[in-house]
């Protein structure tokens, strides 16, 4: 599997810090954002991401009407939502085309979840897009 | 004016007024027959005793009449005897007649006729001593103008006689016109009466007995129909009946607010350990995952290990009540499916044989058939009998014993029912706090929550059911589900 470049958004610096450490353990780049305006800001900034990990309790994200930003600006940007199981299960079905993965303690799940987005993108857009 | 009255002053008045109509007229007979009694008896004492004596006198006089001629023709002086007797008896009887005369006119009268009298009875004495002496000529010529006197005599007496008569046919006049009075009176008070009457039963029943029968029509029907009651026993039965059910409702209404106080709080509280909770789990699972990472990574010394264990343990117990204050203030909703309880049941089982292994809890099921399908939330209820076994499992020592039983019944104003009954054989629940156990936050447990009753006995109740605890010191406790057998998919949950 190829190493890809990652945006991981978490409300909790340690947890943001520890996924980054975990992920980049499997030979990925990560970057982070603190809030929903980090993460435009860093989507922005002319990088080009291949995966979002988004944790729905960071700052803003209704505030800055983050999920229509990404629909608009970034469609084809797949979506992990890693995040406690929220209060109303009503509000994940607005994200429809993201992938939902509740938080625990053992990030096997999360690397796993990952790979096999990856993979999928990678057979969907082939290799050359990464050469 | 009338209409400012109050009933109570209309109804007095107007029995008042019958009261003094009736008395008046009662009155007014009384007085009258009184006074026409006195008129008649004066008539009686004066008119007919002094009509008596004039009567007496005219026929005393009337007597006297031919004796004299007599004496002209034989001369026997046994004439002039019985003359001189009903001289003698006219004298007594024109003194009463004179005693009698109640007016100067009739005085005057009898002063008239005694004069005439004794002018006539001169005349006559010398008529019958011309008779006497043999003077015949002469004394028929005296005894001719002498018949002329007593005729006017006569006439006089008749005339007095006569005053009489009309005297008492005046008397008579006036106690007919009395008479006639008191029975125009009376006439008159009688439609009175009959008015005064009328009206005090209109007022009766149009303002009393109407409404009454009104109200009856309107609480209780069926009183009207009895014919053992009246009215207002009825009434006052309903008054009655009326005062218990505003009591009870008081005491209700009381009892409500209490526990809308109660639940208030609650639900207060919830919001806050909600609250609490939410904000205990982000740096929770951050913590958890660098345990995690550690205990993958490190080499440790049993005592190391020991401790990495127990602090794992703890945090897992933070967890738990972290999930269930979550749990507890956002309540799931119920995805109801028609399901058989006996196989939740045994899901409930399956999933908890480890533990009650590890425990050495034997578990007995007293079933003879399947219960038939209800319409349930599988997962929840699922929840609530692991919850219940997992309880008793941490109530008993080792070797304890839970006994399910499951049944049908029927209850009234329920209808069909199954009943899930989990007996253990731990040391009970002491009286003290049975009545608390489902209250949220009480727990008894050194690692309990305090919810896992209360969302129990809430899923429960959301299906529409119940649950119950019986205990008795040393013989165990056990809980015991109802859920009602429906045939339409609902439950209490608005949701649902």
């Amino acid at each position: 599997m190829q190493p890809a470049r990652l945006l991981l958004a978490d409300r909790n610096r340690h947890v943001r810090e520890f996924l980054k450490r975990e992920l980049e353990t499997e030979g990925h780049t990560v970057a982070i954002a603190r809030s929903a305006q980090e993460i435009l800001t860093v989507l922005g900034g002319g990088e080009k991401f291949d995966l979002l990990i988004l944790d729905l309790e960071v700052p803003y994200v209704v505030e800055a009407n983050l999920l229509t930003q990404l629909q608009t600006f970034y469609p084809t940007l797949p979506l992990l939502i890693h995040s406690f199981q929220p209060d109303n299960p009503q509000a994940l079905a607005a994200y429809h085309n993201a992938i939902f993965l509740e938080k625990n303690e053992d990030p096997a799940q999360l690397k796993k979840t990952v790979a096999a987005l990856l993979k999928k993108r990678e057979e969907r857009h082939g290799r050359r897009e990464w050469g | 004016m009338w209409k400012r009255l109050s009933l109570q002053s209309r109804i007095f008045i107007l029995l008042g007024a019958l009261i003094l109509t009736a008395v008046a007229g009662g009155l007014v007979t009384v007085w009258h027959t009184d006074a026409i009694d006195s008129l008649v008896t004066d008539l009686i004492n004066q008119n007919v005793a002094s009509y008596q004596a004039a009567e007496r006198l005219e026929s005393s006089l009337l007597r006297q009449k031919g004796y004299v001629t007599y004496f002209s023709l034989d001369q026997d002086p046994e004439w002039l005897k019985k003359l001189e007797e009903h001289h003698q008896d006219f004298l007594v009887w024109l003194e009463r007649a004179k005693a009698s005369a109640n007016n100067p006119f009739m005085s005057g009268l009898m002063e008239e006729i005694g004069e005439f009298y004794t002018k006539y009875r001169q005349g006559r004495d010398q008529v019958i001593a011309f008779y006497q002496q043999g003077q015949r000529e002469a004394g028929a010529e005296l005894h001719r103008q002498l018949r002329q006197q007593f005729q006017e005599l006569f006439q006089l007496c008749d005339r007095y006689k006569l005053i009489h008569e009309r005297r008492i046919a005046e008397a008579k006049l006036v106690s007919r016109f009395q008479a006639k009075v008191i029975t125009h009176t009376a006439l008159a008070l009688i439609p009175g009466i009959a008015v005064l009457g009328l009206l005090l039963g209109y007022t009766l029943v149009k303002q009393i007995l109407g409404p009454i029968r009104e109200l009856l029509r309107e609480t209780n029907p069926t009183d009207l129909a009895n014919p053992a009651l009246n009215e207002v026993q009825a009434l006052s039965q309903e008054v009655h009946t009326l005062r218990e059910d505003v009591d009870l409702a008081q005491s209700q209404l009381k009892r409500s607010q209490v526990t809308l106080v109660q639940s208030e709080k609650l639900a207060m509280v919830g919001k806050l350990a909600a609250g609490v909770a939410h904000s205990i789990r982000n740096p929770l699972t951050s913590v958890k995952m660098r345990l995690y990472s550690m205990r993958r990574l490190l080499n440790l010394t049993p005592e190391q290990q020991e401790d990495l264990e127990v602090i794992s343990q703890e945090i897992r117990h933070i967890d738990t009540i972290v999930r269930n204050f979550l749990e507890y203030s956002r309540p799931p909703k119920l995805k109801m499916q028609q399901i058989s309880p006996s196989t939740v049941v045994d899901w409930a089982l399956t999933l908890l044989r480890p533990r009650l292994e590890s425990f050495q809890v034997a578990v007995t099921v007293q079933r003879r058939q399947p219960l038939p399908e209800i319409w349930a939330d599988p997962d929840q209820l699922k929840e609530v009998l692991v919850n219940l076994m997992v309880n008793a499992c941490e109530a008993m020592e080792k070797n304890g014993q839970i006994t399910i039983i499951e049944e049908e019944d029927f209850l009234a104003g329920i209808g069909r029912v199954v009943r899930i009954r989990l007996q253990d054989s731990g040391p009970g629940i002491p009286p003290a706090i049975q009545d608390k156990i489902f209250q949220p936050f009480f727990s008894s447990k050194e690692e309990g929550t305090g919810l896992g009753l209360s969302i129990a006995a809430r899923i429960i109740e959301e299906h529409g059911g119940s649950i119950r605890m019986e205990s008795r010191p040393g013989q165990g406790a056990a809980f015991i589900l109802t859920l009602p057998l429906r045939k339409m998919r609902y439950g209490n949950h608005l949701n649902s």
